[in-house]
């Protein structure tokens, strides 16, 4: 992140979100010097975020909106109508360090189901949230087009997945099971040769 | 300032849009459950029954974030927060997000909210990282969802079918069994000079899957081939499979294993397509099939798949054989190489020095060679062995195998008694 004032304000924007009747929306400015959210229903006085447009740049969503909007207006208003607050903030925080130590590549397929095994540890850290939170960010991530986050998140719940039997993943996910007897018998026949012994 | 927020607040609760759906929701049911009334005699009542009190119950209950709404939007996320995921929200490529069709329909699996928030791509997203037969399994019978996905043709075409040789040779000197292979693997550990010695046997071994390689290098010049028993024999199940974790199984016939095998094809799984192609010249001498296939194979690089075609065509079509090993050991494939180079060069060109493990990955998948041997002892054609000699030979080899089983214990308990 640049301090305030050595860089140059082009090289930062500003980004409000909050929620109108149209949904959250964000706003962008190369011209000013801060990033802010301002979500009225969590906090009363809003939340401010500096933040360098690099890491703004880093959602394809967003990047796309910088380039097309050639003409020079201050602000750029994009709806944002799934994500909230506390997602967003995520979403910056896992941007800002990104920038400092890029994630690994995660390899496919994926070689543990200890994420700490895969990438490093803050982004471990990063994704060790409850369940909601983690499809939250997934949607988020996937609506802003931000690759290495849908990465990670997705990575996550297969982690979750892997080398679990199918009740341990019916039962970590909640999942009913939606087979009649028949079939669940015939599924399990088809793929008995994948069947650990 | 408190009362600026309460205001906002109540704004807020009248943009939301849940409240006034579920409203919608329930004026709904109780226009149209009326006109249902008359028509059948069972479920009409029970709706009835519903309407005369269920309404006032949700209108209650609406308020209060109701854990029992027959909305689909995330009960409990209400609970956290009253400014949830508006419900209309469709993932990036338009996709519906939360109840895919075939879930939607029953209310359990609606409870995961892992299925519910996710739109498909992201879920699809999410199981590319577990493209390995062992979590195909438990994707494949948890629900039909996860089954749906896991058979996308992305799945399909990466997933490794072979099975893995350090497995194999690990399970198969648990349970006493002996293969080719292990043999193999055994030579190149003792072996310095292994490299050579084992694509040799590989060549070998390939050739020996089948005699059929020369049946099958004749066979274009011969158009009438000779008619043989169309399928392989299963392996009688008294021996444990010495490859595990590949897709053909133990008791498959080549018939079983490519009707197995067809679906992973279908989607461009080039190792599918190799094992039919391999079954097909091999077991049932359908050259056209089984060199179109290779070839198809081998026109997207898939060198093993070159390398089989270069051996099935060298003594007929020695131009495209010649071109086949050559693409191939442009591309790194060291049997290829051994094809062209000799000994001497070999071992200019690499060194002495090979890694038994590291070749492995060079060998047919286990599972195939398996198949491809057993329809080999199997085979009258290829060993031009009377049907009647050959079970012959296999009764008197289980006999003898039993014997040499009771001389052990024999042998054991005699030394238990000294």
């Amino acid at each position: 992140m640049f301090p305030p004032g050595e860089s140059g304000e082009r090289n930062h924007c500003l980004v409000s979100g909050g929620r109108s009747k149209h949904g959250s929306f964000l706003l962008i400015s190369l011209f000013a010097l801060r990033l802010k959210f301002h979500f009225p229903q969590v906090s009363n006085e809003g939340d401010d975020f500096p933040v360098d447009i690099e890491v703004a740049r880093m959602s394809e969503l967003v990047k796309g909106m910088l380039e097309d909007d050639n003409d020079d207006e201050e602000v750029t208003e994009i709806p944002l109508p799934n994500v909230k607050a506390a997602v967003l903030r995520k979403v910056i925080e896992f941007c800002q360090h990104y920038q400092k130590e890029p994630m690994t590549e995660i390899e496919k397929p994926l070689k543990s189901a200890q994420m700490a095994e895969v990438v490093q540890k803050w982004y471990a850290d990063f994704v060790a949230v409850e369940q909601v939170l983690l499809f939250e960010l997934i949607l988020a991530a996937n609506y802003m087009d931000i690759k290495p986050l849908l990465d990670l998140t997705c990575a996550t719940v297969a982690s979750m997945i892997k080398g679990k039997t199918p009740e341990e993943i019916r039962k970590t996910f909640n999942i009913a099971n939606d087979f009649s007897p028949e079939e669940e018998a015939q599924v399990r026949e088809e793929n008995k040769w994948c069947e650990e012994p | 300032m408190a009362s600026f927020i309460s205001s906002i607040k109540r704004k807020l609760a009248s943009i939301l849009p849940f409240p006034r759906l579920n409203n919608d929701h329930i004026v709904a049911a109780t226009e149209i459950a009326p006109s249902d009334d008359d028509d059948d005699g069972d479920r009409p009542r029970k709706r009835q029954r519903r309407n005369g009190y269920l309404p006032l119950h949700r209108h209650a209950s609406t308020a209060s974030s109701s854990s029992s709404s027959s909305f689909s939007a995330a009960p409990h996320l209400l609970v956290e927060s009253t400014r949830s995921i508006p419900p209309d929200f469709k993932g990036r490529s338009g996709h519906e997000c939360p109840p895919p069709p075939a879930t939607s329909t029953s209310p359990p699996s609606s409870a995961s909210p892992l299925l519910r928030l996710l739109p498909n791509d992201a879920l699809s997203h999410c199981l590319s990282y577990l493209n390995t037969p062992s979590d195909r399994f438990g994707l494949q019978v948890s629900c039909r969802t996860f089954r749906r996905l896991s058979d996308e043709e992305g799945m399909l075409a990466s997933l490794e079918l072979g099975g893995c040789y350090d497995r194999a040779s690990a399970s198969a000197s648990a349970s006493g069994g002996h293969s080719r292979f292990e043999d193999l693997g055994d030579d190149d550990d003792d072996d310095d000079e292994g490299e050579g010695e084992d694509d040799d046997d590989d060549a070998a071994a390939r050739r020996g899957g089948g005699a059929a390689v020369v049946a099958v290098a004749g066979g274009l010049l011969l158009p009438p081939p000779r008619p043989l028993p169309p399928t392989t024999n299963a392996r009688p199940p008294r021996r444990r499979r010495a490859a595990d974790g590949g897709i053909i199984l133990e008791r498959d016939t080549s018939v079983t294993a490519i009707a197995r095998l067809v679906k992973f094809a279908a989607a461009g799984n080039m190792q599918a397509i190799y094992m039919i192609a391999m079954i097909s010249c091999y077991c049932h001498e359908n050259l056209p099939e089984g060199i179109a296939l290779l070839r198809h194979a081998a026109s997207r690089d898939h060198l093993p798949s070159a390398y089989a075609l270069a051996i099935v065509l060298r003594d007929c079509r020695r131009d495209e054989s010649d071109r086949c090993l050559a693409r191939a050991s442009y591309l790194g494939h060291a049997p290829s190489w051994q094809e062209i180079l000799t000994a001497v060069e070999m071992r200019a060109r690499f060194g002495s020095d090979v890694d038994a493990r590291g070749l492995h990955r060079y060998l047919d998948p286990p599972c195939l060679s398996d198949l491809l041997g057993r329809h080999y002892l199997g085979s009258v054609a290829s060993r031009g062995t009377p049907p009647g000699v050959a079970r012959q030979i296999r009764i008197e080899r289980t006999r003898a195998e039993s014997v040499q089983d009771e001389d052990v214990q024999l042998l054991q308990a005699g030394q238990v008694l000294q």
